[in-house]
């Protein structure tokens, strides 16, 4: 054994080289350095001042500024308004809000039983989705689980008309399932290929639902299954939301200035049954239109 | 021994400014780094619990615009406004019964006003294509929206469409041809919705609740008759 390059540590007896042994005490010794109370501040300080910086600009100073508007095509009035209200006229207000809310439901909903097409009424007072066609409850979705932005929350009433007032077209939309299950079939030749082709119906499909409607004005839907998905659709849920990813997607500098860019997703995620979510999915038009409440 | 290990500790420690500040330095940077990354992966979710935390939205331009002279009057107009609005909405549930079909799940719910007589299974388009070329083909599926009973005929008989002796790989005889017309494969009952569709019965049965059809409702035969009883010429038919 050469007794230069080779040491025995005095506790465990086990033999260190000098080069470990080395690393280890410069280890011992940065972590002395390291817990000195200054050093440890200037670490802090150096490690947290980029975050808390980012955090102060894209996160504190806009939504302590925020005006919350739901889309930057709204035409809006200046909102300052000197008002002075006790506690009754508060409350009063509050409820002539509401009552006006329930008036634009309303009206949205007779405008559109005009139409022929099928729509979407999402009642989040009521917990309801439901399906319309000319005025008529064809279907009552119950919605089990539900989130909205914070953002609907900070719109002022009077910002709020305006979005509100028209019903919400669909522009596109994101699913796990195809909209309408087609299977193309060429036309036989004889009676013999025909009955070659003749085969058994499929019972109904049980895949995973899950989609996400992009609506005008800046209303996203997510809608998603609450039963548990089968192991064979994940990869049809990872593309979905690989595609959901893509489509929501911000770069860099938006990110960091989400607050203040004017045009922002006004999201609402709502979980219902499968059966829900398939019919809703399914029945509706991909121009179809829906009318909010909450 | 334990003197070398001490030695080579101590010549370490001489270089314990230099060194231990840069790696302090360095280590650091990767964290502000890191964290900051976390930050802006994490934007959205950050923005959302900071706006939870900003007071709820002011009253006072709807106040300013009412005015609160005005408020009472302008409360119970509204009201009223909204009574009348919701009128107008219940007129358009139809007073006589109607059937509302569903073609995803295939099943079928027969309605009064806002309560529901009667519910069932039923079978509705499959949804395929039929292609004889490119510029002739076929989609087997049943149209949504609102629909009238045009007519209503017992013991209905068939009309084969030319795809149905195209898809049996047969020549398409003549428009009246006596192959055209099939007896007692509608069922007992027919409804017309018009453009060819109909509410039928079917010798399937064990294919109600599947979406088999060449777009026309198939029923089972009790829920067929009950429908047929149920439903005037005029009668309002949701399919979606």
């Amino acid at each position: 054994m050469n007794k230069n390059n080779q040491f025995r540590s005095d506790d465990s007896g086990e033999e260190i080289s000098p080069a470990t042994s080395g690393s280890l005490t410069g280890l011992k010794i940065f972590l002395q350095y390291f817990l000195r109370p200054k050093t440890f501040v200037l670490f802090m300080v150096v490690a947290l001042l980029l975050p808390i910086l980012l955090i102060v600009y894209s996160i504190i100073i806009p939504v302590g500024r925020y005006q919350a508007v739901p889309w930057s095509g709204l035409q809006t009035d200046s909102l300052q308004a000197e008002v002075k209200l006790s506690r009754e006229e508060k409350q009063l207000v509050a409820s002539f809000i509401e009552l006006e809310k329930e008036k634009i439901f309303l009206n949205n909903r007779l405008q559109l039983a005009k139409q022929d097409s099928i729509y979407l009424v999402l009642d989040m007072k009521d917990s309801t989705i439901n399906l319309e066609i000319k005025g008529v409850v064809v279907r009552k979705n119950r919605i089990i689980e539900s989130r909205m932005s914070n953002r609907f929350d900070l719109i002022d009433h009077e910002n709020l008309i305006p979005w509100l007032k028209k019903p919400f077209t669909l522009e596109k939309a994101l699913a796990t399932i195809p909209k309408a299950p087609i299977v193309v079939v060429q036309a036989p030749k004889d009676t013999i290929e025909a009955a070659l082709q003749a085969k058994k119906p499929e019972p109904p499909q049980t895949t995973a639902v899950f989609f996400t409607f992009y609506f005008d004005r800046n209303l996203v839907l997510e809608i998603d299954q609450i039963d548990p998905p089968d192991e064979e659709d994940y990869e049809q849920i990872k593309d979905y939301r690989r595609q959901r990813k893509l489509e929501n997607h911000l770069t860099f500098w938006q990110k960091i200035n989400l607050v203040r860019h004017a045009d922002q997703k006004m999201k609402i995620r709502l979980v219902v049954s499968e059966d829900d979510a398939r019919s809703i999915y399914r029945a509706v038009p991909m121009n179809t239109h829906l009318i909010l409440r909450w | 021994m334990k003197k070398q290990v001490n030695e080579y500790a101590e010549s370490r420690s001489d270089q314990k400014p230099h060194h231990a500040l840069r790696w302090l330095l360095f280590s650091s940077m990767v964290l502000s780094l890191l964290i900051t990354w976390m930050v802006v992966l994490k934007m959205e979710n950050l923005v959302e619990a900071a706006l939870s935390l900003r007071p709820k939205a002011h009253l006072n331009a709807t106040a300013a615009r009412i005015g609160l002279d005005k408020l009472d009057e302008t409360f119970v107009n509204t009201q009223k406004q909204n009574e009348e609005a919701q009128k107008k909405l219940l007129a358009y549930v139809p007073d006589q019964n109607y059937l509302i079909v569903n073609t995803v799940g295939n099943n079928f719910r027969l309605m009064n006003k806002n309560q529901m007589v009667r519910e069932g299974i039923c079978s509705t388009g499959s949804y395929t294509v039929l292609k004889v070329d490119d510029k002739k083909q076929w989609t087997f599926k049943t149209p949504r929206g609102m629909f009238k009973v045009l007519n209503k005929v017992k013991d209905p008989v068939w009309k084969k469409p030319d795809w149905a002796f195209i898809e049996e790989g047969l020549k398409v005889p003549s428009a009246n041809h006596p192959s055209r017309f099939e007896y007692g494969s509608l069922g007992d009952y027919a409804l017309y919705l018009g453009q060819g569709y109909l509410i039928h019965g079917t010798l399937y049965k064990r294919y109600l609740g599947m979406p088999v059809t060449h777009g026309c409702v198939r029923m089972g035969d009790e829920d067929l008759e009950a429908v047929f009883k149920a439903m005037k010429i005029g009668s309002k038919v949701y399919i979606y």
